[in-house]
């Protein structure tokens, strides 16, 4: 592919990459993937929390990227579109996985539900002393400790800002199964970000 | 805490919780508000989701892809240029004009004469697909190249 | 087709007009026959498998022209005829079929099934000359074709 020669890459919006890599640039592509790459991972490995995957899944979303590139219309950000198309794919990626794990007892008493109701309400603020670098480790120590449904819905809805309806579609369930799912994924997060054990949530 | 758990059914909890996302119409919105401000249990837990969902806006951890630039890349660069883009063509402007007028003129000709004459095997209207790209849920994607005269259906890996 | 006037020409003429303004691909149903193939697209010079012979030059630079790959070789080749309303089989190879329905004026429904689970499905009207074909990687880096061409009578 010819590369015009009056384009300075590192420097150009990313409207203009994307224009030039509509037209079949892969250098403009290339340098719009060196800009993003860290955002698209980072989303893929807070849904699947492992490295391999969320490297795989964040590659694949950029080839779909390139694949389907001439019908981005500027309607969102580049950087927005192209995290759509990681955390379609981070879904699938988790239904496939699931389809082959077994269920492990404390994830059937999660999907049964009741267990919030028998947490204690938190009553400390969970950033309370803590420097905004250690919340953010607290934070996505907790995340890996969810389920996956709990931990993707509050990662769309808290991270992405996506409401209700636009999460059932993209989890393929109920805005009622959304709406209680967050619930509890918010009160076991208060838990464990107030350092609750296990065994605190039934007392 | 837990008593008032146990008293209020799902409906009501999770109306708590939509409140606080934005997620209710006006007037529930006045009635929930006045409910957290008689009791102070709701208001509690409504403290305790609220104060969870501010830690959370805007402290996503920051993490870096594990791979240098190139090697990044690479893989990247191996799957764009394995896989046919999508690219829109567009009907030639003579086939654009030239079919309703040619319509016209062979009506024109049929109604001036009686004689016999070759009904044409008439090329289809639509010579030109649309992409058939962001809509496909299995990830293919399909397009047409007038010049080669092949509609081309590209099946990820994976998938065959 | 040829038609010899016998009628008014005004109601021939609302005929030809209704024709060709409604309905240009409603052309009478007839049987199609397709050369339906199997292709084997590479950078390689030669195949493993000495049986294969490289396609004719003119779909290969057909094919050159929209994939990347050099060279394209042909696994098999099969010639179907489906007539109107008819659904053929087509074993391409021991892990690849297709199904080719015959739709009336919506075309064709094509098939195609990998290792007997169906891997996609299309549905394609077929503007004389145009070729259907359904592609995807394969191995070390090569590409497995299915090329759909209906055959000129």
């Amino acid at each position: 592919m010819k590369k015009p020669t009056t384009i300075d890459y590192p420097t150009a919006p990313d409207e203009v990459l994307v224009k030039l890599a509509q037209k079949g640039d892969t250098v403009a592509f290339e340098e719009l993937v060196a800009r993003h790459r860290d955002k698209i991972y980072a989303r893929a490995f807070s849904m699947l929390r492992n490295e391999q995957d969320a490297i795989d899944v964040s590659q694949e979303a950029w080839i779909k990227s390139w694949q389907r590139l001439i019908q981005f219309q500027g309607d969102s950000s580049f950087a927005t579109w192209m995290t759509r198309i990681t955390i379609n794919l981070a879904l699938d990626q988790l239904r496939r996985q699931k389809r082959v794990k077994t269920d492990s007892l404390e994830h059937l008493n999660e999907e049964m539900g009741g267990v919030e109701r028998q947490m204690p309400v938190v009553n400390t603020n969970p950033s309370e002393g803590l420097e905004r670098g250690e919340l953010r480790v607290k934070i996505d120590k907790a995340l890996g400790q969810l389920s996956y449904e709990h931990r993707t819905v509050l990662v769309l809805h808290e991270f992405e800002d996506l409401e209700y309806k636009v999460i059932a579609k993209k989890m393929q369930c109920s805005i009622g199964t959304v709406m209680s799912r967050l619930f509890y994924a918010r009160r076991k997060m208060a838990a464990l970000l107030a350092g609750l054990k296990r065994e605190e949530f039934t007392q | 805490m837990r008593s008032l758990l146990n008293k209020m059914n799902t409906d009501q909890i999770l109306k708590l919780q939509a409140y606080l996302d934005n997620e209710v119409s006006s007037g529930e919105a006045r009635r929930i508000a006045n409910w957290l401000s008689r009791d102070a249990e709701a208001l509690q837990l409504f403290q305790e989701l609220k104060e969870i969902k501010a830690a959370m806006a805007e402290n996503e951890l920051t993490v870096s892809v594990p791979e240098s630039r190139d090697f990044y890349w690479s893989k990247i660069q191996r799957g764009i240029e394995s896989a046919p883009v999508a690219r829109p063509t567009v009907a030639p402007w003579w086939f654009r004009i030239g079919l309703p007028f040619a319509a016209a003129l062979a009506t024109l000709a049929v109604l001036m004469s009686v004689t016999t004459f070759d009904l044409p095997s008439l090329r289809l209207r639509s010579a030109v697909y649309e992409i058939d790209g962001s809509g496909s849920d299995d990830g293919s994607i399909t397009f047409h190249s007038q010049s080669e005269g092949m509609t081309v259906v590209w099946i990820p890996s994976g998938q065959y | 087709m040829r038609v010899k006037l016998s009628v008014s020409r005004w109601i021939l003429a609302a005929v030809l007009v209704a024709f060709l303004v409604l309905s240009p691909s409603d052309t009478v149903a007839a049987e199609t026959k397709f050369q339906a193939r199997l292709v084997w697209g590479t950078d390689e010079m030669k195949p493993e498998n000495p049986n294969l012979k490289e396609i004719d030059a003119k779909t290969k630079e057909k094919l050159k022209a929209v994939f990347k790959w050099k060279n394209y070789f042909e696994v098999e080749t099969q010639t179907v005829v489906v007539g109107p309303n008819e659904l053929k089989k087509v074993k391409m190879s021991s892990k690849c079929e297709i199904e080719i329905q015959e739709l009336g004026k919506d075309g064709f429904e094509v098939k195609l099934f990998g290792e007997g689970k169906l891997t996609k499905k299309v549905k394609q009207v077929f503007p004389t000359g145009d070729c259907l074909v359904l592609a995807g990687d394969d191995k070390n880096s090569n590409a497995w074709l299915v090329m759909l061409c209906p055959l000129q009578k």
